[in-house]
């Protein structure tokens, strides 16, 4: 009756990947890539970004593929050597952490900012931590599932905001395109893909 | 020392006794029976002999719970009366003796014949109405359905009422509550089961599913669990709601109880299936999801358009309920640039003398409301409403007088108590009432961060609870577009050609 044990769906796993991409890193994206590039082509600088991420996006799934029922971890030890391959999760596993660790850290200020002025910023990272930890315990289904009950939230509160803001979009600034030609906007390139490289 | 022994041997024999199988010594085992049950008052024991042959027979019956009548006519008369007409030309009568078989087969007039083998068995199907007949000559005792037990009629149930619908309600007799299942609709499918729990008091349980639209799988997970409980007694089907959930701790109910049939049956025909015990109208209904909290059948005797307003209406009064008192204190007390400033301003008015922080003002009004209803529904009918009025306006009033309460907090207190009411199943309304104070102390200590904290908690929760193996919360995760047509929006019922397939099976693969 119930789903296999660690196993979901297709649309599942979709929702989990955009609302893992619509964590705070969006929140700061666009200062920190107009500070590389100095121009308004940012957003040429966003889309390539975004290419480069759904590249290497590309790249994983057909990893995953040819290893069926086998996880990152094994896999990539059966590649390149037991050494190697144990390194390589080592990092990722590493990565993970810092992200994790990053992604609090900023939620608590944001929420610290916006909302509760004055609390210590434990106060505000424990609970949070504490019903994470209770939602892990449930496993990848319970993870995948509150997913899915908050990405309908999330993309209408994000598009609401960004369709209400429409009525101050003018497009004369983004004008002139590619002024100072395109090498700025390679520049930028680093700083975008980092915020989509949450794979 | 010795003494002692032979009393526990007495003890240990006479129990014993009732456990050996008949005799088929007349005397005997009649007298094995009179010791079991020859005490009660309402225990009657006839002695006669059958028409004509001279051989000894006896009914044992319990007045009040069988019926008197067929025990007159069709018992005693085809073995008295009758019995010297028709019967004294058998050879096995003549002989003087007679058999079990032909008694069964070519004498009793009854519709329900089983037998007894010892003592014990034949006390607890008498206490439950039966008359036995015990024959010389003959081993077993044969016991006779006779019951006919006394019960109400089957009205509205008044904790579920509709405004449309049918007006019946089961009532608490076993029999009649699954005659009523049956008239709901003539399938052939409907299958009914039959258990006994309680280890000292039996009572009969049933479960009732439709075969070929209810998963085995989930047919066999009810019949493990039900086997599995070991108590005393079951007065109601509470007891076995609690025995068989599948996470105690959860405010939120994995059973569903309902006095209605048409809902049992719509529950049926989803593929559910539904416990029925003797003794109460309450039937469950498992698995449950979150959606059937919401839901009344209700929904779907109206047209489309009403149906699917009211239902969207329901899901915000259940929101309000849930997150009314917190909003308000979040925001008075944490974010008050967040309120518009006509409203704030006249907010900050009106609490302008009330000496304690919201969310003490919020506590002692939900408090009072609390002990309010819980009082309300102990009430004697004359006093009832008029204590309610004056409950409601005299101290809410009282208070805001007195400058305890502003009154901001009584309309959020009274809209919030109210919507609690339109949550149509009872025991999700209760959930609802009880996590309101969860999310009010939460609100108290971070805020709006604390509300959306105790969202993410309560949707944590909800996505890791499970109901006999489905998922709380289908339908609305996984996405499964084609159940969404019924969740929140109602779609005209000529779209919705088969019903939800959350539950059943037997069609599709399911993940995640």
């Amino acid at each position: 009756m119930s789903s296999p044990k660690g196993q979901i769906t297709n649309s599942q796993a979709a929702v989990i990947l955009v609302n893992y991409i619509l964590a705070a890193g969006i929140l700061t994206l666009p200062r920190t890539s107009v500070e590389k590039v100095k121009t308004p082509d940012v957003w040429i600088t966003v889309i390539l970004g975004g290419i480069i991420a759904m590249i290497i996006g590309l790249i994983i799934v057909k990893l995953n593929q040819r290893y069926p029922e086998k996880t990152f971890y094994q896999y990539s030890q059966e590649i390149v050597g037991k050494w190697i391959g144990g390194f390589l999760s080592l990092l990722i596993i590493g990565y993970f952490f810092t992200l994790s660790a990053y992604e609090v850290r900023t939620m608590a200020e944001v929420t610290g900012l916006f909302l509760l002025e004055g609390t210590p910023t434990w106060a505000i990272i424990l609970p949070f931590i504490w019903i994470g930890l209770y939602l892990i315990t449930g496993g990848i289904n319970a993870i995948a599932r509150l997913f899915e009950i908050i990405f309908p939230i999330t993309i209408i509160i994000f598009l609401l905001v960004a369709f209400l803001s429409l009525g101050i979009f003018e497009i004369d600034n983004l004008r002139p395109v590619l002024g100072l030609g395109v090498v700025p906007t390679l520049k930028g390139i680093k700083t975008t893909t980092l915020a989509f490289f949450r794979l | 020392m010795k003494q002692h022994e032979n009393k526990e041997n007495n003890t240990r024999n006479a129990a014993q006794a009732t456990l050996d199988p008949f005799t088929g010594n007349f005397s005997l085992d009649l007298e094995r029976v009179r010791k079991e049950i020859g005490h009660n008052s309402d225990v009657h024991f006839r002695e006669f002999q059958i028409g004509g042959t001279g051989i000894c027979a006896a009914i044992i019956f319990v007045d009040g719970l069988s019926d008197k009548e067929l025990i007159d006519k069709h018992i005693m008369k085809s073995l008295m009366m009758s019995f010297s007409e028709n019967h004294h030309q058998e050879p096995s009568i003549v002989q003087g003796a007679v058999s079990k078989e032909y008694i069964k087969n070519q004498v009793l007039t009854i519709g329900e014949v089983t037998e007894a083998h010892h003592a014990k068995e034949l006390a607890s199907k008498i206490l439950t109405g039966s008359t036995a007949l015990l024959l010389d000559g003959v081993q077993n005792a044969l016991i006779l359905g006779t019951t006919k037990g006394k019960s109400r009629n089957m009205e509205e149930p008044s904790s579920e009422p509709l405004v449309r619908g049918p007006r019946l309600g089961f009532t608490e007799s076993l029999r009649d509550n699954t005659a009523l299942l049956r008239q709901q609709g003539g399938n052939s499918n409907l299958s009914i089961l039959k258990f006994q729990v309680g280890e000292r008091s039996k009572k009969e349980l049933v479960i009732a599913y439709i075969k070929d639209l209810a998963d085995p799988a989930l047919v066999e997970e009810v019949r493990e669990r039900i086997k599995k409980i070991n108590i005393d007694d079951v007065p109601e089907s509470g007891y076995v709601e609690q025995l068989i959930e599948d996470n105690y701790l959860s405010p939120f109910p994995q059973v569903q109880n309902t006095e209605r049939p048409d809902r049992v049956y719509s529950a049926l025909m989803e593929g559910r299936v539904a416990i029925l015990l003797d003794g109460t109208p309450f039937a469950l209904i498992v698995p449950v999801s979150l959606s059937m909290m919401l839901h009344s059948p209700e929904d779907y005797y109206d047209r489309w358009i009403p149906s699917f307003l009211i239902r969207l209406l329901r899901y915000f009064a259940a929101i309000i309920s849930l997150f009314g008192p917190s909003l308000y204190i979040s925001f008075v007390s944490f974010h008050q640039g967040l309120i518009p400033t006509k409203l704030a301003l006249s907010i900050m008015g009106t609490r302008e003398g009330v000496p304690f922080p919201a969310i003490i003002e919020a506590l002692i009004m939900e408090v009072s409301i609390e002990i309010l209803r819980e009082g309300g529904l102990r009430l004697p009918r004359p006093i009832g409403p008029a204590m309610g009025i004056v409950g409601g306006l005299v101290i809410g009033e009282a208070a805001v007088q007195a400058g305890i309460i502003s009154p901001i907090m009584v309309i959020v207190v009274a809209l919030t108590a109210i919507s609690s009411f339109a949550v149509p199943q009872y025991s999700a309304g209760i959930s609802f009432r009880m996590l309101r104070f969860v999310a009010m102390f939460f609100a108290a200590v971070y805020g709006l961060y604390g509300v959306v904290l105790f969202f993410l908690f309560l949707c944590s929760h909800l996505v890791r609870l499970k109901s006999f193996g489905v998922p709380f919360i289908t339908p609305v995760v996984p996405y499964r577009v084609s159940d969404w047509k019924d969740l929140m929006i109602r779609m005209p019922l000529v779209k919705m050609r088969r019903f939800r397939k959350a539950v059943q099976k037997k069609d599709s693969m399911r993940k995640g």
